[in-house]
């Protein structure tokens, strides 16, 4: 009986090892691994835990990429995120995205990472060199207003996606360069890039690709799955918008706004000169800064079914989507890349209240 | 070392509860099978009018295995494992009506390792709380069989807004609370064999219908998906030496709805569980039981892409307050 006793009063002492002192009522949490700076330029009150946990969504590591024509597990109508280096284009797809958020790649000497969030539709391209080291870029898991914050395996920074900044960590307060990217549908990007590559789903991780993995997210305009800090009901929240972000202002081209075939918008926003490109039926927009050279200001009109190229300028120059001159006088010169992105309309609302809209 | 095989002519109130409470357990789950084990963990079997029961037992869930649907990806990056402290207590008032009550404390983490580094976080704190009366509708001690049926409610006790040491308000599954009240259905049928008493055969049926947190991240409705349980099971009883054991084992069958967030269904939540449950209690004194309650997954389709158990395991200890003496001329050696 007195074995059985200290097997019971053993048993009760395991118990108690199990349950972590604390005091009842309250609760309490612990982490390891994350930043050591407590201090945010964001109100840490609305960064929210996504729930996967830091890198509980693997970016990618240089990927592996196949050519157009082995990407059986493409659709035409799939989005991608196109960018080119010279004569290397390259294709990000959504269905690789969605479950990995960022991929750090090389292109010929430049270090990006396309970084992409699901959530508010966000797709944009960072220059991993910052400060003169390269570094690469994962998913912290933490979410402000609904969207990516990538940390920097550097320093441990965590940066907005949308704010192009870093918001905590030792880097607080820096800007990311970005480099021009071009979302459009597989369709699309092959028909202008034939000889483009495109990520694998040999990606190292088993996930299925063939599968969105937030059901209706896309469809339904009254889902989001973590609150915002401001709702602005002047556009339907998922609608797809190409937004410039400038000094001061925060602009948004609907894609519904654009015609079937290019149309080219001139606009001069705060002492800027904007031109916008975009297609609906080729689903794509893009926009730089076209200011005075040499006191010339330059006129762009759509061109059509010659892509890339997608306007032409009084001079005679032809230009292509990612804003380089590829014919005429100017051949070989680029159009300054606007800070610029897809995104659902309900983000650029959320980080800008006071953004404008477009219209015709 | 002898074995021997108890027959029990007659049934005895302190081995059934030593078949069933204990032998039977079992566990319900939040949204990725990750969460707090409360309505599986609630309901003991009937006992005599003015008894007290009382068990205290520490619950393991590891989850490590992660699915697409039914297929195994080799992925191990990922874990979460929670521990739970069990408290639960039930009172007979009469010979037909009881109440049960489930208190939780309750320890979560996850853990992510990539690229040699390792992200844990951790949370802490009381748990959801549950009550449960129930009405014995036959009695195995006098029928043979037993019939009993409760319906009860799951208490929001447990927090829902921790945060993280940087004041990031940290997801829904690892709160330990859900912050809804839950309506909870039980049911349990239990009969013995005529030729072998000590044997028994037992289906318990569990339903949670799960209310809704409106105050989730301040602003957004959640609602963890509605699930339902049946438990099939058969446990006997046999003495090793001089120890009375009692081994059983059941068939759990788990089928949880997907997670909601304002009220629009979250993929990667929800799914269909088949688990094996080999347990094992020992009578070590007149009123205390201890038992050992693994649980195995046989089979399981999750939706979508999941973390889901690659086991869990449960040890307690079952004390039983009152003076009955068990009958030991009922006891048969064979």
């Amino acid at each position: 009986m007195k074995g059985r006793s200290i097997v019971g009063v053993l048993l009760l002492v395991a118990i108690s090892q199990g349950c972590e002192k604390n005091i009842p009522g309250t609760g309490s949490t612990s982490t390891t691994g994350g930043s050591e700076n407590d201090l945010w330029s964001i109100p840490v009150s609305k960064v929210f835990d996504g729930g996967p946990g830091k890198d509980g969504i693997p970016a990618l590591e240089e990927p592996h990429f196949i050519p157009a024509v082995e990407a059986d597990y493409m659709d035409e109508d799939d989005l991608v995120i196109g960018f080119v280096q010279g004569d290397d284009a390259r294709a990000y797809p959504h269905r690789i995205l969605d479950w990995h958020e960022i991929i750090n790649d090389r292109v010929g000497d430049v270090n990006i990472s396309v970084t992409y969030c699901p959530l508010t539709g966000t797709g944009i391209g960072w220059n991993r060199e910052i400060n003169g080291s390269v570094t690469t870029f994962g998913v912290s898991g933490l979410l402000y207003n609904s969207n990516l914050i990538p940390y920097d395996r550097l320093t441990g920074s965590n940066w907005s996606q949308i704010m192009l900044e870093c918001v905590n960590g030792s880097l607080l307060g820096i800007g990311i360069e970005t480099f021009a990217l071009v979302e459009t549908t597989w369709l699309t990007w092959k028909d202008m890039y034939p000889s483009t590559k495109v990520v694998s789903t040999e990606t190292g991780y088993n996930r299925d690709y063939g599968r969105y993995p937030y059901g209706n997210y896309r469809t339904r305009d009254d889902f989001l799955i973590f609150p915002v800090t401001n709702e602005d009901d002047r556009l339907p929240n998922k609608e797809r918008v190409h937004g410039i972000l400038l000094p001061g202002s925060t602009r948004v081209y609907p894609m519904s706004l654009f015609g079937d075939g290019v149309t080219v918008i001139q606009e001069n926003i705060d002492g800027r000169n904007i031109v916008v490109a975009g297609s609906a039926s080729d689903n794509f927009a893009v926009s730089y800064i076209s200011d005075p050279i040499e006191e010339i200001t330059l006129s762009f009109t759509p061109v059509q079914d010659q892509y890339p190229v997608v306007m032409i300028d009084q001079e005679g120059n032809m230009w292509d989507l990612f804003g380089r001159a590829v014919s005429g006088p100017r051949t070989g010169a680029r159009l300054e890349h606007a800070r610029s992105f897809m995104g659902y309309w309900f983000s650029f609302a959320a980080f800008y209240p006071d953004v404008t809209i477009y219209s015709l | 070392m002898a074995f021997y095989i108890r027959y029990i002519p007659r049934a005895n109130w302190l081995i059934w509860m030593c078949l069933i409470l204990f032998s039977f357990q079992g566990y319900s789950q939040t949204c990725c099978s990750g969460g707090v084990p409360l309505s599986g963990n609630i309901g003991f079997t009937g006992a005599e009018t003015g008894t007290l029961q009382a068990e205290v037992s520490y619950d393991l869930n590891y989850l490590a295995t992660l699915k697409n649907g039914s297929e195994v990806y080799p992925e191990k990056s990922r874990k979460r494992i929670t521990q739970s402290i069990l408290l639960k207590s039930g009172y007979s008032i009469t010979r037909w009506l009881a109440v049960d009550a489930l208190f939780t404390y309750v320890n979560q983490e996850r853990k992510v390792s990539i690229q040699e580094q390792t992200y844990r976080v951790s949370t802490r704190g009381v748990g959801d709380a549950v009550i449960l009366p129930k009405f014995t509708l036959s009695s195995i001690s006098t029928n043979g069989h037993e019939i009993q049926l409760g319906a009860g409610l799951k208490v929001p006790l447990g927090s829902t807004d921790l945060k993280d040491e940087r004041g990031i308000t940290l997801n829904a599954d690892l709160q330990p609370g859900s912050g809804s009240w839950d309506m909870i259905t039980w049911a349990y049928f239990a009969r013995q064999f005529r030729s072998r008493p000590s044997m028994v055969v037992s289906t318990r049926v569990l339903g949670r219908f799960n209310g809704m947190n409106r105050e989730y991240l301040g602003s957004q409705t959640f609602q963890f998906g509605r699930s339902g349980q049946i438990y099939m099971s058969m446990g006997d009883q046999m003495v090793i030496g001089n120890e009375i054991l009692a081994p059983s084992l059941s068939l759990r069958f788990r089928y949880a709805a997907p997670d909601r967030i304002n009220e629009q269904e979250l993929e990667n939540t929800g799914g269909r569980w088949i688990n094996i449950i080999p347990a094992l209690s020992w009578h070590i004194r007149q009123n205390t039981i201890l038992h050992m309650v693994p649980e195995i997954p046989l089979f399981s389709k999750v939706n979508g892409t999941q973390l889901t158990p690659t086991f869990r395991m449960q040890v307690g200890i079952y004390y039983r307050f009152g003076k009955r003496k068990e009958d030991k001329s009922k006891i048969y050696k064979i």
